[in-house]
């Protein structure tokens, strides 16, 4: 049995198909790269996996069927990093980071001396351990979006989902930090399944890749493993005219002229 | 260093409320001095008692109250702008006190218990409404607290216009322009111990009000259970707007001024920001309370005072979010 597995995942906005039955599996300390182009259903089957919108299909982590989960019980298991955090108050950016321990505590608890520590120490993981006691507000939104990576960083949870956790992020930032969320994986044998903007980040850090077109799966590559013509084959049918290169040893993807 | 701050900041605030309600004890119709008291003088220490006592403090624990709902309508809500009658509370308490201005007598007592059953009766409408929407967020809450004031505000206009244009429409119009003069200690002790016992739970639950800031996907994945979140302390708000309302009548401005003012001292969001918004309530409250016995021969509508600060505040923040964006 798989770490994490999702059958046949269907979801509808009214008549229109979303979702057309997504199915796909991953091993613990996997990345998983889920790519596909703008409107393909990405951040629909993000939110299907955790529950957020309620559609057909199965999600099963740890061998635990998520249908049978309190949202109080799906928050302990899972983080879950938004294109874009909803935060639209002043507050400092270690308490932001703090919010991350909220579901292991009790409605009423205040942070203990120790959860600061480890906020700390998952803001100076990220590389912005300076800005802990500035606004959150104040923040560009690349700052914005480390913040809140480390939010999901400071309680060890089985799985990590982020939807496009690289997009406002500059080129240095993408690759340390998608970096060290595999090198995190690796440590906490955890799962993570990641919405990818850039397909040669993708290409370059993910275990495994699951192909969005229209809604449905098209293909699941593995980087490491695949022959970079059957890779090219499959990114042609989302992406078109692209080529894929070898360079440094990892993969990059190329469009045509 | 910060809690160093906070303190000097939370004394300084402290220091201006005891000022402000030492003037408020003093200030009226009939002055009152500490000489007076001490010396036993009958009429002073009646009027200390019966009048200016309960006056100063419905004036400080109602505007604490209406400081504290508005910042927590104001996160809720993600808008800087959300105020009670955003979800019906002021229409509905004014539907509530129209009705027995014209069909029980118009006692203080009846006029407070209409008003205070009008204000959380269009809440709970309010959030009825916006349950019965599937996947409703804040939005639907938003839009059904619309739906629900445009319907007591027709109420109201109808009651208005069955009312004695001599007595009873003035004492409608009266009532919501809002005023301290009818308070005293037998008509307001029960309302202000339901504004303290609703006020302590929102403290209790200032974490969680914070958490509600995010997006609502984002909270919910956080662990807070924001659809109960959101009426559990929704209700709490209402309950202590509502208990004040229906002894002062509407004040305008206070939930709406006060959470930006504590908000401009410490320049964040959290329960030290929480319990500063209601103390600058009770300090504007206070004070536009003595503004309105003290500067004409009649009593003035205590919503006058507040709207004149309140309104330019209102446009200075409407320009310092326009320059934001």
């Amino acid at each position: 049995m798989s770490f994490f597995e999702c059958r046949n995942l269907k979801y509808s906005y009214g008549k229109k198909e979303v979702l057309g039955g997504v199915t796909f599996s991953a091993e613990a300390g996997e990345l998983v790269g889920i790519i596909g182009a703008n409107g393909s259903g990405k951040t629909t089957l993000m939110k299907s996996i955790c529950s957020l919108i309620k559609g057909d299909g199965r999600v099963m982590l740890c061998g635990e069927n998520l249908a049978d989960k309190s949202d109080r019980e799906i928050a302990k298991a899972i983080s879950y990093i938004p294109q874009r955090s909803g935060i639209d108050v002043s507050i400092s950016v270690l308490d932001a980071t703090l919010m991350g321990f909220n579901a292991e505590m009790s409605l009423l608890s205040r942070y203990t001396d120790s959860q600061r520590e480890r906020a700390k120490a998952a803001l100076a993981e990220v590389g912005i351990g300076h800005l802990s006691s500035r606004d959150y507000q104040s923040l560009s939104e690349g700052e914005k979006q480390l913040c809140i990576i480390a939010r999901s960083f400071v309680s060890h949870k089985k799985m990590l989902l982020m939807d496009e956790p690289e997009s406002s992020l500059d080129f240095r930032n993408r690759n340390y930090v998608i970096g060290l969320i595999k090198n995190k994986l690796k440590e906490n044998g955890n799962v993570a399944i990641v919405c990818l903007h850039e397909p040669s980040v993708a290409l370059r850090y993910c275990d495994r890749l699951v192909l969005i077109n229209k809604g449905k799966c098209i293909a699941q590559l593995k980087p490491f493993e695949d022959k970079i013509e059957y890779m090219e084959e499959k990114l042609k049918q989302i992406y078109g005219n692209i080529t894929l290169a070898k360079v440094n040893g990892g993969v990059v993807m190329l469009p045509d002229d | 260093m910060k809690k160093y701050r906070n303190l000097v900041l939370l004394s300084a605030i402290i220091l201006l409320l005891f000022s402000v309600v030492c003037v408020s004890l003093a200030v009226g119709k009939f002055p009152i001095t500490v000489e007076g008291l001490i010396l036993g003088n009958e009429m002073m220490g009646r009027v200390f008692l019966t009048l200016r006592l309960p006056r100063t403090m419905v004036a400080v624990i109602g505007g604490f109250a209406l400081g504290i709902a508005g910042s927590v309508f104001q996160t809720v809500f993600h808008n800087p702008l959300a105020a009670p009658d955003m979800i019906g509370v002021s229409s509905g308490a004014s539907a509530g006190a129209a009705f027995a201005i014209l069909f029980a007598s118009g006692t203080v007592f009846s006029v407070g218990l209409a008003s205070f059953i009008g204000g959380l009766a269009a809440v709970i409408v309010t959030l009825l409404l916006s349950g019965a929407v599937k996947n409703g967020g804040k939005a639907s809450i938003v839009l059904a607290g619309i739906a629900v004031h445009s319907l007591c505000q027709t109420v109201l206009m109808f009651l208005k216009t069955a009312a004695d244009p001599e007595r009873e429409l003035a004492s409608i119009e009266y009532w919501i322009m809002g005023a301290l003069n009818g308070v005293s200690l037998k008509n307001s002790y029960v309302n202000m111990i339901i504004c303290v016992v609703s006020v302590l739970p929102i403290f209790l639950l200032s974490r969680q009000i914070i958490m509600l800031s995010n997006s609502e996907d984002e909270a919910k994945m956080l662990g807070v259970p924001v659809n109960k979140m959101r009426f559990v302390v929704l209700i709490f708000a209402t309950l202590a707007v509502t208990s004040t309302v229906s002894v002062t009548g509407i004040i305008s401005f206070v939930g709406l001024l006060a959470p930006h003012a504590a908000a401009l001292m410490t320049k964040k969001v959290d329960s030290f920001t929480l319990l500063l918004s209601g103390l600058c309530g009770s300090i504007l409250l206070t004070v536009a309370d003595v503004f309105s016995r003290s500067l004409a021969s009649s009593e003035l509508p205590v919503s006058i005072f507040t709207s004149l600060i309140g309104a330019p505040f209102l446009v200075w923040l409407l320009w310092r979010e326009r320059r934001r964006a």
